[in-house]
């Protein structure tokens, strides 16, 4: 029922967006300048795409995979350019009781941060909790109970990606310009492409990095390669592993 | 959580695009065992590829009951119904006062604790569980989103009921246009049923009793709504008995004819749970309903000091002139019996209590404490017999 | 934001969706209910409109992380209110012993879709100047995430005074429950 109301509460709000938008929490600035390469846990990156027909919505096993491997090659590439060390989740066998607790907590996170980092009319990056404005609310967590994951991994931060796209069908457009004929009113098109990635930090718990990133129907198609590619760039685009890198150029 | 409300349920039903779509069938013909679509563009892998995601969901779900014993009797029958297509199919128990079983594409069945509690024995729990195994075998739900392509967006609007115990049921419900199926569906599913049923040697009159017994509690409910059409999610609306689906039900029953009922067996194994269900039941607040259910639990004889602690609940929160003491009468009862909940002598002092009768109020108070010392609620009850005997 | 996907297909503008939030700031916090709480922390108000009890609701990080509702219940009244009709809900009757009130909570929190809701640690206390109640709770979210709480209940005229703390086990209920128990301890009946 929390998946429901959060996603209905943000509904208006994400319907006004304009294309090509990002939003991106405050950094931490918790990374050393100077470090050794971090390791990192990627979990499985959960994506679906589906293919919008008139009356009835698919989610499409064919191209929901081939998605999830390109995004999934593009993480690692992105995480081992900047010298990161890369696990990935689906390959740590015997999820202990505590990190099923964990990733459940970490759903309810993902949901709150959508409740509450999305766009309201043209105006990005505004936080809807209003409460929430000062630099030290901004942070969410998952406690201290991150660690459970570090214990089996030795790893040092956990990213998680989540991909949506839908895909409409010739159909469905036409079936919407009819029905605008007949009612003066023409429901917005649904193609639609969203990405955010988030990485939390294992030793605090502390959600370091957030960023998604929202497309028109018109780009970004994760069925490529090179899409996705420049998708997960913006993601990361100026993470806390990205400024690293450059500090450390600067030197 | 208290931000939901219809109106927002709704709004995100709208959303999920939904099929309801009219009556138009397209047959698929049936599955064959142990085969799946290799066409990952198919229609087909996309409903096993949601419903993949779908039951890891459930199976994750707070709501699943955990025992052992149970779970594995009903995956038993399941596997034992279903022949050739042993071990396709998965079942997950929840625990929500609703008469409802269905089947994902995937062969995931969840069967609700709802229906458990109503069944009467195991010819009629195979037979609700053969019924789902034949929508899976007739690939229902694939025929019901090829007949959705020629849908209107005017039927998208897919109306939820059940608030609250809509959470539970969340990922299930959300992907309701596929487990709700078409008249013709449901026909062919009873067949494969009552036959599955009828071959494995089982009273198939089960199906009467069943449809009989639910059609007497819908009558008996205390809210004007679920007689007038029940909007809840059920069976009955997603499975319509209609005059002639009864009719088709008594012919296919004499076909395949066995006698196997199973009464003791399947009362056995839902009996740790029946105080814990009927629970669920009472907060529906359906006296007549909820009292209806307790009156053919309690017609063998078994059970009485759960049973009839919960038809004293049903009384104690109906509240209607005369409930009191009726409430009263049947708590009494219920002690009398070795099954009775420590909770009876508790309600017991507070009947008492509220009718002013302090001595005996507070002896029965001290009677529940002296068999729950470690109760939860000993602080207030303490403090209530200090009161009573102050 | 994971069902993002499923409501932008809704493609649909709502009403009442867009109803703002708005900041409580520490100190005295004016409620829908018959009492004011102190707050030592700044919280969001949730719109009423998204409301469906005769309260207010409050979050530090949304409601999956943190809730606190704020509410009275009259005497004939639901704490739960639908439009649906073939559903019914608990009312509170005034009068009713606090054990009937116990029930009254913790079945009205099963129906909101809490899992496995069990009640501990019951006992009388002071609040506000009356004798009521406070007990423990817990459960799981739909999802299997398990739940902590605190509900502190009393009655007076206005009716049937409630505060209700939720939030995961891990890590949420232990960060706020000294707030949440300084919101109790300084409930103050308005009316």
């Amino acid at each position: 029922m929390f998946d429901k109301i959060k996603s209905v509460a943000i509904v208006g709000c994400v319907l006004v967006l304009s294309a090509c938008a990002t939003t991106n929490s405050n950094p931490s600035d918790s990374f050393n300048e100077e470090r050794e390469s971090v390791k990192v846990l990627l979990m499985e990156p959960d994506v679906e795409m589906r293919y919008s027909k008139v009356g009835s919505m698919e989610l499409r096993a064919d191209w929901s995979e081939v998605a999830l491997e390109n995004f999934r090659g593009s993480i690692i590439r992105q995480l081992e350019s900047t010298g990161e060390d890369v696990i990935e989740f689906k390959d740590i066998s015997g999820t202990v009781g505590d990190v099923e607790q964990l990733l459940l907590l970490n759903e309810q996170v993902a949901e709150a941060m959508g409740q509450h980092f999305v766009m309201i009319g043209a105006v990005p990056f505004k936080g809807r909790l209003p409460h929430k404005t000062n630099e030290n609310r901004m942070s969410y967590t998952l406690g201290e109970g991150a660690k459970a994951l570090k214990a089996g991994t030795d790893a040092d931060y956990a990213a998680f990606l989540t991909s949506r796209s839908v895909i409409e069908s010739g159909g469905s457009i036409f079936a919407k310009i009819a029905i605008g004929a007949v009612t003066g009113y023409v429901p917005a098109l649904s193609g639609f492409r969203g990405a955010y990635i988030s990485l939390v930090d294992l030793e605090t718990g502390e959600v370091v990095w957030l960023k998604a990133n929202l497309a028109s129907a018109f780009a970004g198609d994760p069925r490529s390669k090179d899409n996705t590619d420049a998708v997960v760039d913006k993601l990361m685009e100026n993470s806390p592993f990205k400024d690293d890198v450059a500090d450390t150029t600067k030197k | 959580m208290l931000q939901s409300s219809h109106k927002f349920l709704s709004c995100l039903l709208l959303g999920s695009a939904l099929i309801v779509a009219g009556c138009e069938t397209t047959d698929l013909g049936t599955r064959t065992a142990g085969v799946k679509t290799l066409d990952k563009s198919s229609s087909e892998a996309s409903l096993e590829y949601e419903s993949d995601k779908i039951e890891k969901k459930v199976a994750k779900s707070g709501a699943r009951i955990r025992d052992a014993e149970l779970n594995a009797y009903v995956s038993g029958l399941v596997d034992d119904l279903s022949g050739d297509y042993k071990g396709e199919l998965r079942v997950y128990l929840l625990e929500a006062p609703v008469f409802n079983a269905g089947i994902l594409p995937n062969g995931a069945m969840v069967v609700y604790s709802g229906l458990l509690l109503r069944v009467e024995n195991e010819a009629e729990l195979s037979l609700v569980l053969a019924h789902e195994f034949g929508h899976y075998y007739q690939k229902h739900s694939l025929e019901q989103q090829a007949a959705a392509k020629n849908a209107t967006v005017g039927n998208l609007i897919f109306s939820l009921g059940t608030l609250g115990y809509g959470a539970l049921l969340g990922p299930l419900i959300a992907y309701g246009g596929l487990m709700s199926f078409s008249r013709e569906h449901e026909l062919e599913a009873d067949k494969v049923g009552l036959q599955t049923i009828g071959e494995a040697g089982y009273d198939t009159m089960a199906a009467i009793s069943l449809w009989k017994n639910l059609s007497e509690e819908k009558a008996a409910s205390s809210i004007k709504q679920v007689r007038k059409r029940s909007a809840r999610s059920s069976i009955f609306d997603t499975h319509p008995a209609s005059v002639d689906r009864l009719k088709k039900l008594q012919v296919d029953a004499e076909t395949w004819k066995g006698s196997k009922l199973e009464e003791e067996k399947y009362r056995r194994l839902i009996r740790p749970h029946l105080k814990s269900w009927l629970k669920a039941e009472l907060g529906l607040r359906d006296a007549g309903s909820t009292l209806n259910v307790i009156d053919r639990l309690a017609k063998n004889g078994k059970d009485l000091g759960v049973l009839e602690y919960s038809r004293a609940r049903v009384y104690d929160f109906r509240g209607d002139e005369g409930d009191k003491a009726l409430a009263l009468t049947h708590y009494l009862i219920a002690v009398k019996y070795a099954d009775a909940p420590v909770e009876t002598w508790r309600e017991i002092g507070d009947i008492q209590s509220s009718m002013g009768e302090k001595d005996k109020a507070a002896k029965s108070f001290q009677e529940y404490l002296s068999r729950a010392p470690t109760a939860s609620d000993a602080a207030i009850i303490k403090n209530m017999i200090q009161t009573l005997q102050g | 934001m994971k069902k993002l996907l499923f409501v932008l297909a809704a493609t649909i503008v709502l009403p009442g969706c867009a109803a703002t939030m708005s900041a409580v700031q520490p100190g005295i916090v004016a409620t829908e209910a018959a009492f004011t709480v102190t707050a030592s922390d700044a919280w969001t108000r949730f719109p009423k409109g998204l409301n469906v009890t005769p309260g207010s609701v409050l979050t530090k990080d949304g409601l999956g992380l943190n809730q606190v509702y704020i509410l009275t219940v009259e005497d004939g009244k639901k704490m739960i209110k639908t439009v649906d009709k073939t559903q019914n809900f608990p009312a509170y009757a005034k009068g009713q012993s606090q054990l009937k009130l116990v029930d009254f909570v913790s079945t009205n929190l099963t129906r909101l879709g809490f899992a496995n809701l069990e009640t501990s640690a019951i006992e009388p206390t002071i609040i506000g100047g009356i004798e009521g109640v406070k007990m423990q709770i817990s459960g799981q979210y739909p999802n299997g995430l398990n739940m902590k709480g605190k509900v502190a209940m009393v009655e007076n005229d206005s009716g049937l005074n409630l505060v209700i703390y939720m939030a995961p086990a891990m890590h949420y209920y232990d960060r706020d429950i000294a707030e949440v128990d300084g919101l109790i301890n300084s409930i103050s009946f308005t009316k």
